[in-house]
C-alpha cells in the first residue's frame, strides 16, 4: 500500500533522527556535533524526494492504478501535501532574509573609527575577513550578524553607550565568531529545514539544539579571543537585567538567544573552562588540524555515508512494500533479468 | 463561582487584613482551620474569640452575616443554626484579591504599572540577574587590580 510506504518513511526518518541526536549529544566537537544536527535536518528532504519520485513514478502504473481509492488519494496527497509544505518552508526563509535586509538598510549606519578599529582587530585575531559593520539608533540591546554571502554586523548604541570597552569587545568577539563558524548561512538553512518539516520532533529538536550549541561555541571561541570570560558574562549579564526590566519585541534576539539560554551562559563563562569539554578549541588549532586532516573530510565522510545509507533503506523498505504487490523495483527488476 | 466583594485595599495591613477588617479577617482564619467540608457557626467562632477579646455574640452573628453577603462565605441552615462554609481556600482567596486589586491599578493607571510589572512578572529572574552582575563586577574589580 502507497500509503502505508509514505507513512513506513517518515517513521523510518523519525527514528534514526532520534539515534542520530542522541548520537550527537555524546559528541564534544562543535563541528561534529553541527554536521549531525544538519545531517538529522536534512534527513527528511531524502525521504521527501524519494516519494514525490514515488508519486510521479507510479502515476498511470497498473498498481497504482488498482488500488483502492483511499489508498491512492493518501499517497499522492501525503508526500505532495509535506512538499508545499517544505517549499512554503523555503518562501518563508526567503522573506526573513528579505525583512533582515530592509531593517538594516532602514537603520543602520556608520560605525566609529574606534568600534572599526576593534572589529579589524577581532578579524584578524580570529582569521576572518573584515565584515561590514552597522551601527542602528537603537535605545535597545541589539547585536547580531547576518548575511548568507556578505556578512554585515548590526550593534545598537545602547550597546554602544551602556557597555564598558572590554565588554564591547567582548560582543563584538562574540558576533565574529559568528563571522567566522559561518553561523548566519547555516542557521538560515537550518531554519528552512526545521520549518519545511516543522511537524516533526526531530527535526525541532535539532534545530534547537544547533541553535544553542552555536551560542555557546561563539561564547567560548570570543571568551579565548579577548582572553576576558568575565567581560562578555557581565555584557549579557547586563543585557539580560535591561530585557526583563523592558521586555520589547526584538530585544537582542540573536544575542540573548531566549531567556533560559542567557542564564546558562552567564554561569558557563563565569565557570570558566572545563576539564574534558572540547571547549576552548583556538582558530589556530582548527587550522592546524585542517591541514593534517583535510577540511573535516571525516564527519563529512560519515555524513556521506549516514545520508546514503538512508537512502538505500528507504528504497528497499519501497521494494518491499511494493513487491508483495507485484510492482516496484523488484519486479521491475525481475522483468529486466 | 461568584467572586468575593473586595472593596479596600488597605496597605498598612498585613496579609488579609489588606483586605478584610480585622475581625472579619480573623474569623476567616477560623473559618480556613477547620478541616476540609467541616462547617462553623456563630457560638464556635464567639467561643474563640471571647477568650481573645470581649466581643458580643451579636457582633460575630452580624460580621460573618456581613462575610456571607461579601459571598466569602456560605451558609447553610441546619436544624435551628446557621452553619459557614467558606467559599475559597485561603489560596483562592489570595490570588483573586492579588488579580482583583492588579485590574484595578492596571485600569487606573495603564502606562505607569505596565513598566513596573514586567519586573514582577518573573521576579526570580529579575534577582537573578542583579546577583550575577553583583558578582561579576566583584571579580572583574579582582582582575583588573592583578
Amino acid at each position: 500500500m502507497h500509503t502505508l510506504l509514505g507513512l513506513s518513511s517518515v517513521l523510518l526518518v523519525l527514528l534514526g533522527g532520534h539515534l542520530a541526536l542522541n548520537l550527537v549529544r555524546g559528541l564534544r566537537d562543535w563541528s561534529q556535533r553541527r554536521d549531525g544536527h544538519l545531517l538529522v535536518l536534512a534527513a527528511p528532504v531524502v525521504s521527501l524526494a524519494i516519494g514525490v519520485a514515488g508519486v510521479h513514478h507510479f502515476a498511470g502504473r497498473v498498481c497504482f492504478v488498482g488500488a483502492p481509492a483511499w489508498d491512492l488519494t493518501l499517497g499522492t496527497a501525503l508526500p505532495l501535501g509535506m512538499g508545499l509544505v517544505a517549499l512554503g518552508g523555503l518562501g518563508l526563509g526567503g522573506s526573513r532574509l528579505a525583512l533582515m535586509h530592509r531593517f538594516v538598510a532602514r537603520s543602520g549606519g556608520p560605525p566609529g573609527r574606534e568600534l572599526r578599529a576593534l572589529v579589524e582587530h577581532l578579524a584578524e585575531r580570529l582569521g576572518v575577513r573584515r565584515p561590514r559593520v552597522l551601527v542602528c539608533a537603537v535605545d535597545r540591546p541589539l547585536a547580531f550578524t547576518y548575511g548568507l554571502f556578505r556578512p554585515t554586523l548590526l550593534l545598537s548604541t545602547w550597546m554602544v553607550e551602556h557597555l564598558d570597552r572590554r565588554e564591547v569587545e567582548s560582543v563584538l568577539a562574540h558576533e565574529l565568531a559568528h563571522v567566522a563558524r559561518r553561523d548566519y548561512p547555516i542557521s538560515w538553512l537550518a531554519t528552512v529545514l526545521r520549518d519545511a518539516f516543522f511537524y516533526l520532533p526531530t527535526s525541532r529538536a535539532a534545530h534547537r539544539e544547533l541553535h544553542h550549541d552555536k551560542e555557546l561555541a561563539c561564547d567560548d571561541l570570543a571568551a579565548h579571543v579577548t582572553s576576558r570570560p568575565l567581560a562578555l558574562a557581565s555584557a549579557l549579564a547586563k543585557v539580560w537585567q535591561r530585557a526583563l526590566a523592558e521586555p520589547a519585541l526584538e530585544t537582542a534576539q540573536p544575542l540573548l538567544g531566549t531567556g533560559e539560554m542567557i542564564e546558562e551562559r552567564i554561569e558557563r563563562l563565569l565557570a570558566g573552562p572545563q576539564a574534558g569539554r572540547d571547549v576552548w578549541r583556538t582558530t589556530d588549532a582548527r587550522r592546524r588540524e585542517r591541514r593534517e586532516k583535510g577540511p573535516r573530510s571525516a564527519a563529512l565522510g560519515v555524513g556521506v555515508v549516514a545520508l546514503g545509507a538512508l537512502l538505500v533503506v528507504e528504497i528497499a523498505n519501497t521494494a518491499v512494500m511494493l513487491a508483495p504487490m507485484g510492482c516496484g523495483p523488484v519486479s521491475s527488476l525481475a522483468g529486466l533479468l | 463561582m461568584a467572586e468575593p466583594a473586595i472593596t479596600t485595599l488597605r496597605l498598612d495591613r498585613p496579609g488579609i487584613r489588606k483586605a478584610l477588617g480585622d475581625l472579619e479577617a480573623e474569623i476567616m482564619e477560623l473559618v480556613w482551620a477547620r478541616p476540609a467540608g467541616q462547617g462553623t457557626t456563630v457560638r464556635d467562632v464567639f467561643e474563640v474569640l471571647h477568650e481573645r477579646r470581649r466581643l458580643a455574640y451579636t457582633t460575630v452573628m452580624s460580621t460573618m452575616a456581613r462575610l456571607a453577603r461579601k459571598r466569602l462565605l456560605r451558609v447553610e441552615k441546619a436544624d435551628q443554626a446557621y452553619v459557614y462554609y467558606p467559599r475559597f481556600t485561603q489560596e483562592e482567596f489570595v490570588s483573586r484579591f492579588v488579580e482583583h486589586v492588579l485590574q484595578d491599578l492596571l485600569v487606573s493607571f495603564s502606562g505607569a504599572t505596565l513598566a513596573g510589572l514586567s519586573a514582577l512578572a518573573d521576579p526570580r529572574a529579575a534577582a537573578r540577574a542583579s546577583q550575577l552582575l553583583d558578582e561579576i563586577a566583584r571579580r572583574r574589580a579582582v582582575e583588573e587590580s592583578e
